[in-house]
């Protein structure tokens, strides 16, 4: 069962997926529904599903551009290129994902931190494999990749730019 | 046995096999480091891995589809298919957040007046449910709103590892009112149940597979098909007169499950022919549940065929 709602100290939607929020409003529930027990994890279906579109083709590209543009595959036939593409897409998600869960769970199970805080900090370290690989492809010689890098970087600091504001800003409502 | 090289390679490839604790450690370890917005990304990555690599299920799952929607073509079939095994994915995904201590499920309740007497009254219940939405997670959610303690079947695992890994990690209950029972050959849990009904506990049982030694009772589906639907739940329900509530649980949005409860199957008082009285709630069960398989077919887990042709009675003697 869902433990009861703990007091909001501090807004739950912060940067874009603030905005969104603030862009669509939530549905009330259909009206069968004779009863409700919210979890804790509030954001909106279109929300979840438009970032990870947006992550999965940025990092799909990137991929790619590090594939066929900016590795010593280049020389390559362009079908091995292509084949060695979406295996390279899948092993950098994977290397994002896992890495951080390996090199950093042991310290932060010694470290004794909160669940909700050892799962950010898991998140951030997977946030910094794909900000290193944009980063990579800034300086990156052609300029397809440097926009691949130049877009990702943007956003993040963008949304840098909402968290703040979001923090600056009084809460509307206990459940903002 | 011993770990000869050929017996360790064999059990190795067994954790890597579908059934086996490597996916259930991965999906763990998955939950804990998983950011939301990459979770659709591998949700989908493995969906199609699994369908593509999956033949039997997936075989299954198209046979089954076929007597659902029998106007389908092939292309509609396999969008449909792959629907199910989408849908099967993000339950597994969920369940792992939720043992992981992540509390991010939202749950919704449709039928709630059919659920409040089992709250008030002191009498044994049967909940008769399918392989829909989030069964195990389910369970501990209602036993809390009942507040009485609920007792929940389950088939164990295939192998030995990713049960003795899923029984370590389901018994997550943080209102310690749920308790699981695995229904393995020999360990006749039908007579441990019927004494839990008969000291007037809720038991929810599963009422749409047949799997392993179950004994199985044949219902028309369709016109032209039928199908096997265990007969123990129903015996149970006989024997202890106790009222049967079907509830459904599905996966309507992001992180969003309902439970669908409908009115109970209440037992005549007085005598009762018995299999007239069998023959009446299985046929009631099969109803319904039919009615519901057709509307949320894309979260019926059901990976194995589970429609027979309908064998057609001879309307007259053949020519000799």
């Amino acid at each position: 069962m869902n433990p009861p709602p703990a007091p909001d100290l501090k807004p739950f939607r912060t940067g874009f997926g603030w905005l969104w929020q603030c862009l669509t409003r939530p549905r009330p529930n259909p009206a069968p529904v004779a009863a409700f027990f919210p979890g804790s994890g509030r954001q909106a279906t279109s929300e979840v599903m438009i970032a990870s579109l947006w992550v999965a083709l940025w990092s799909f590209l990137a991929c790619g551009a590090l594939v066929v543009l900016e590795s010593p595959l280049a020389a390559w036939p362009l079908a091995v290129q292509l084949l060695i593409w979406p295996v390279a897409w899948f092993a950098f998600l994977h290397i994002a994902l896992f890495t951080p869960s390996l090199v950093l769970l042991p310290f932060l199970k010694k470290s004794r931190l909160s669940p909700a805080s050892t799962r950010s900090l898991l998140h951030l370290g997977t946030l910094s494999l794909f900000t290193a690989l944009s980063l990579y492809l800034c300086f990156a010689t052609h300029p397809a990749s440097r926009a691949l890098g130049g877009a990702w970087i943007t956003l993040i600091l963008l949304d840098c730019a909402l968290r703040l504001l979001r923090r600056l800003m009084p809460l509307a409502t206990p459940a903002d | 046995v011993s770990d000869s090289p050929p017996h360790l390679l064999r059990r190795t490839l067994n954790r890597l096999s579908i059934y086996g604790d490597f996916w259930l450690r991965c999906l763990a370890l998955g939950a804990r480091g998983l950011p939301w917005y990459l979770e659709p990304v591998f949700v989908a990555l493995y969906t199609s891995l699994f369908y593509l690599t999956c033949v039997p299920a997936r075989r299954a799952i198209l046979a089954n589809l076929a007597v659902l929607f029998p106007e389908a073509g092939p292309l509609e079939r396999h969008r449909k298919a792959f629907r199910v095994i989408w849908n099967f994915a993000w339950s597994l995904a969920d369940a792992a957040h939720v043992r992981t201590g992540h509390h991010v499920l939202d749950w919704e309740i449709q039928g709630l007046e059919h659920l409040q007497p089992l709250a008030s009254d002191s009498q044994g219940a049967l909940i008769l449910t399918a392989h829909m939405g989030n069964y195990d997670l389910a369970a501990p959610l209602f036993a809390a709103r009942l507040n009485r303690p609920l007792h929940m079947v389950r088939v164990p695992e295939r192998h030995a590892e990713s049960q003795a890994y899923a029984s370590r990690n389901r018994h997550y209950s943080p209102t310690a009112q749920c308790v699981i029972h695995y229904n393995e050959p020999g360990n006749m849990l039908a007579i441990k149940l019927a004494g839990l009904l008969r000291d007037n506990q809720i038991i929810a049982i599963q009422g749409d597979r047949i799997l392993f030694d179950v004994a199985a009772t044949t219902l028309a589906f369709s016109d032209t098909h039928t199908w096997n639907l265990p007969k123990g739940p129903f015996l149970l329900g006989l024997i202890s007169r106790c009222p049967i509530l079907p509830l459904f649980i599905t996966r309507v949005a992001w992180r969003r499950y309902r439970i669908t409860a409908y009115p109970c199957f209440e037992w005549p008082d007085g005598r009762i022919d018995k299999d007239l009285a069998l023959a009446s709630v299985a046929q009631w069960w099969s109803d319904l549940l039919a009615q519901t398989v057709r509307r949320e077919w894309h979260q019926w887990f059901v990976f194995e065929p589970a429609f027979s042709p309908r064998i057609p009675l001879p309307d007259a003697p053949l020519p000799s």
